[in-house]
């Protein structure tokens, strides 16, 4: 895990420092990641950063804020993602790990997308830097492998539930760390993080239909955030299965597929 | 207690080719010494004369059961050989499998690839390369390593320095009518001056052959090519540079009884010996060094349907050497001494085929690139107490380092907390007393106490997910397994007159940190339609008993009568039976010489064998009796000798399974054969 993580981020490294000028020290702005779109509005730059193109699901990304002359920002900020679909329009579930106060320039935030950009509409992530609007639209694609999942309570039918898949990135044989976040539609601009949920889990080798042993299921941490272990025999296609309960019941069976060589 | 089957024209008539002890055994080394037909030639390298080819064992059932190294074996007293197929069967030495007892060749360790066992290492011997078969029962070492099963040693073949003939060759051919089976085989031998050297081909080919019900047995074919030579140099009088090759490639095997076949499976044995008479303290002394490697490879693309398609090559390779000798060599005392070193590796895997295209093939180790090197130290002492009376006393030290060397398997095991990375260090102890005792002229009576210790074998410590046929549980090796341990008692006795021969032995295993599958329900099969998953334990104590019975006699001046039996009797920790016991075993075979003709009528009985292992869901075995008929003839000139053996077994065809075979498939049926040599 260590060495794949490591050779990832000598790969963006490598791949940052070919085609970006990001991690000129001059700026003392330095990263990892790869930039994914632009921006200049009311006299402010933002630039977003992430280690891939936004998807639908959890997204970590970090933005650059600069004014016109290339001076690096610090400051309050608020971050909204927007889905336009002409005829309304919609937020997303998002979380600020560093809180809402931002310094040299830098901003981490994560929202999760929850539908992919497209003829039903397109997304854009609103910024207010110390009350000064920028507006970046961005393209979200849906992964090959879905990395969010939807569904209504079983429960009640109407709470919508959204599940985002965030670890293992690089799954491999034998133990991963596992991680979920879980969110829900409050309304068409609140998506609250949902806590106290309980999880079962199950990876199953969906071609063979066998499982895998000594799993911990996703227990809740803090803000909607889930961790757990899950184990791999083999290489191969797999499912990660999960049921999501409260107060012991099921609301719903959420499962993830992925795959590794 | 041993067995020393020699081949070839050392023992046996109504001699004993089986020898009882140490001192015996050091007898037969120095008979075999003046028969200059063992590697002790070096004694009487200027007066050899040579009559013997393969294939002219005295002793006349082994004689006639001479056209695969497992016919052969399936003729000693305590061995059964355990049929996944027609190709190589697996030795079991009184009720114990493979895992528990020491394999070699020639004294060279070696390790079969396959982790569904489908290649034990006496796969890759043919009896053409065999000179001797030493097996020893139990927790003895026997000079070959710690176990609590025993061990086995095929002797190679060795060239011979003839004085008057250089060359001397031999031409075998035999077919079988049950699976349409042809054998050929050849040997040559050249000697001149201070060379000798011996090649052999063997080349045999079978289809599937017909169960006792007439049914045919699919996927029991098999082909295999085995190329041996060996090189003797005679540095001087006293001293052979020996150099000893074995080859050995199957193709297109079946394994009926299992779930795949194999499509190679390939071995080559190097070693290089030294043999003298003296360095320092020690007489006799044989340093030898060698190497050896398995590949195999074991797929299913022939069968009509599977569930997945799989592949699982494995391979080995094995290196080592060993020096030994004898400390002191008098009429009252004889110590022999040997120090071995071999270190050995083990990789297999496997890769599944799904059978919808778009999802992607799965791979695991289900031997992770395991490592382990033995280190051990012998001695064995045979006293002379009194002028009847013997004891024998040996020991064995054995440390032994395991470990994998790989990140893909460490992170396997991780899914159980495990860890095989780690050297993991076990120290074996072997030790034996035999007391021997000349009660008559004629009778000798022996008892015999030993403890003999092993490691688990590698499928038993970082086996991941191995399907087991047997009992229908995919099983997991456990890396912190620690020594299964054996306490062996033997009693016996040899009665020899001029007419009769007369041997008994009765014994006891009790084992502690017996090594078995345990069912764990808290685990998922891996494999498709397996029952569940099994740990390899460490079960507390398993008992056996049971024993070997041999009458041979002079019935009439040309007509010799032999009767054997054998049985074991097997308890697990919970006092149930354990699995593939071995029921009561009765052969009788007559052997009436009429000018020059040997016609050999025997009978073979078998128990039914109902105390049956629930545990690994076997079956009880109903009782068989199988009838096979020999007939052999020799016709010499001054030049050549021809022999002609024909035959017919399981006269009555027979429809039958041993209890120990895998799977529910019949042993063959009716089958006529004949069998031509010639040798000049």
């Amino acid at each position: 895990m260590k060495a794949i993580k490591s050779i990832f981020i000598l790969l963006a490294i490598v791949f940052v420092s070919a085609c970006s000028d990001s991690d000129d020290p001059q700026l003392g702005f330095e990263t990892d990641l790869t930039e994914i779109n632009s921006i200049t509005e009311n006299g402010l730059k933002v630039t977003l950063f992430a280690s891939e193109d936004f998807f639908v699901g959890y997204n970590n990304i970090t933005a650059k804020i600069e004014d016109e002359n290339g001076n690096l920002l610090s400051g309050d900020i608020v971050v909204t993602p927007m889905m336009d679909m002409m005829t309304m329009s919609h937020s997303s579930p998002i979380e600020f790990p560093d809180g809402t106060t931002f310094q040299d320039g830098s901003f981490n935030f994560s929202p999760v997308f929850v539908m992919p950009s497209g003829e039903m509409g397109s997304w854009s992530i609103k910024f207010s830097i110390n009350e000064t609007e920028v507006t970046v639209p961005v393209e979200v694609s849906a992964p090959e492998k879905a990395r969010l999942v939807s569904f209504m309570s079983m429960m009640d039918e109407t709470t919508k539930y959204f599940v985002a898949y965030i670890d293992p990135k690089d799954p491999q044989v034998g133990q991963n760390d596992l991680e979920i976040a879980v969110f829900k539609k409050q309304s068409m601009m609140e998506w609250p993080a949902v806590t106290g949920m309980e999880f079962e889990l199950e990876p199953w080798m969906v071609s063979m239909d066998h499982g895998s042993p000594n799993n911990v299921a996703p227990a809740h941490t803090e803000n909607g955030h889930y961790k757990g272990t899950v184990n791999f025999t083999m290489t191969g296609d797999w499912q990660i299965r999960l049921t999501m309960k409260d107060n012991g019941n099921t609301c719903g069976t959420p499962y993830f597929d992925i795959y590794f060589q | 207690m041993r067995v020393l089957g020699f081949i070839g024209i050392l023992t046996w008539s109504l001699q004993p080719c089986f020898g009882q002890s140490e001192k015996e055994r050091y007898e037969a080394w120095l008979d075999s010494m003046k028969n200059d037909k063992y590697i002790g030639i070096i004694k009487h390298l200027d007066d050899v004369i040579i009559t013997d080819y393969a294939y002219q064992a005295r002793d006349p059932k082994m004689q006639m059961n001479m056209r695969s190294t497992d016919q052969l074996m399936h003729c000693l007293p305590g061995v059964n050989m355990i049929r996944r197929g027609s190709f190589a069967n697996e030795p079991m030495l009184r009720g114990l499998t493979s895992d528990r007892y020491v394999l070699s060749i020639d004294g060279m360790r070696i390790y079969g690839a396959c982790t569904d066992k489908m290649d034990p290492a006496s796969s890759y011997i043919e009896p053409i390369n065999l000179q001797s078969l030493d097996i020893a029962f139990g927790s003895q070492s026997n000079m070959m390593g710690s176990g609590t099963g025993g061990s086995v040693n095929f002797g190679l073949k060795k060239p011979v320095f003839t004085q008057d003939d250089p060359f001397r060759f031999s031409l075998r051919s035999n077919y079988s009518t049950v699976s349409d089976e042809f054998g050929q085989a050849m040997d040559v031998n050249y000697a001149k001056d201070k060379w000798a050297i011996r090649a052999s081909g063997v080349h045999r080919k079978s289809q599937n052959y017909f169960d006792g019900n007439g049914n045919e047995v699919r996927y029991s074919q098999f082909e295999k090519y085995n190329y041996a030579t060996s090189i003797n140099y005679r540095i001087n009088t006293q001293s052979i540079l020996a150099f000893d090759f074995v080859g050995d490639d199957a193709k297109d095997v079946g394994y009926p009884a299992l779930p795949m076949d194999v499509s190679f499976a390939r071995a080559k044995m190097f070693g290089l010996s030294y043999i003298t008479d003296k360095i320092g303290l020690i007489s006799e002394p044989e340093i030898k060094i060698y190497h050896n490697f398995i590949n195999h490879e074991m797929d299913d693309t022939n069968r009509d349907s599977v569930a997945m398609h799989m592949d699982m090559p494995g391979n080995t390779r094995t290196t080592g050497g060993f020096i030994r000798g004898f400390l002191r060599q008098s009429s009252k005392s004889v110590i022999e001494v040997k120090a071995d070193y071999h270190k050995a590796f083990w990789h297999a895997e496997m890769t599944m085929y799904p059978n919808e295209v778009d999802q992607l093939p799965m791979f695991m180790l289900t031997w992770p690139d395991a490592h382990r090197s033995i280190l051990g130290v012998e001695l064995s002492h045979t006293y002379q107490v009194k002028p009847n009376q013997k004891l024998i006393y040996s020991g064995r030290l054995e440390q032994v380092s395991s470990f994998i060397d790989s990140d893909f398997g460490e992170r396997q095991l991780s899914v159980f907390n495990k860890s095989g990375l780690e050297h993991r260090k076990n120290n074996l102890i072997n030790l034996s007393t035999q007391y021997l005792w000349d009660v008559t002229s004629s009778m000798t009576a022996n008892a015999m106490i030993s403890y003999g210790e092993r490691v688990p074998t590698i499928s038993e410590q970082y086996g991941f997910y191995l399907f087991n046929q047997q009992d229908g549980y995919d099983y997991l090796g456990d890396p912190d397994l620690k020594e299964e341990r054996n306490i062996h008692l033997e009693i016996g006795q040899k009665t020899q007159k001029a007419d009769l021969r007369f041997e008994t032995s009765l014994f006891a295993y009790l084992f502690d940190n017996y090594i078995m599958g345990i069912y764990d329900p808290s685990l998922s099969n891996m494999t498709i339609g397996a029952l569940g998953v099994k740990w390899y334990e460490n079960t507390g104590r398993a008992k056996m008993f049971g024993g070997e019975m041999m009458l041979s006699n002079l019935l009439l001046p040309s007509l010799t009568s032999k009767l054997d039996l054998k049985y074991v009797y097997g308890e697990d920790f919970e006092g149930k039976p354990l699995p593939q016991m071995p029921p009561l075993k009765v052969s009788y075979s007559l052997n009436q010489n009429v000018k020059g003709w040997n016609i050999q009528p025997e009978i073979e009985w078998s128990s039914a064998q109902n105390r049956i292992s629930e545990k690994f869901n076997e079956l009880t075995t109903k009782s068989f009796t199988l009838l096979n008929l020999r007939v052999n003839k020799m016709f010499e000139s001054d030049r050549m000798k021809y022999s002609l053996g024909v035959g017919v077994e399981n006269l009555t065809d027979e429809a039958y399974r041993e209890h120990f075979d895998i799977g529910q498939i019949l042993r063959p049926g009716r089958n006529g054969y004949v069998q031509i040599q010639v040798m000049f």
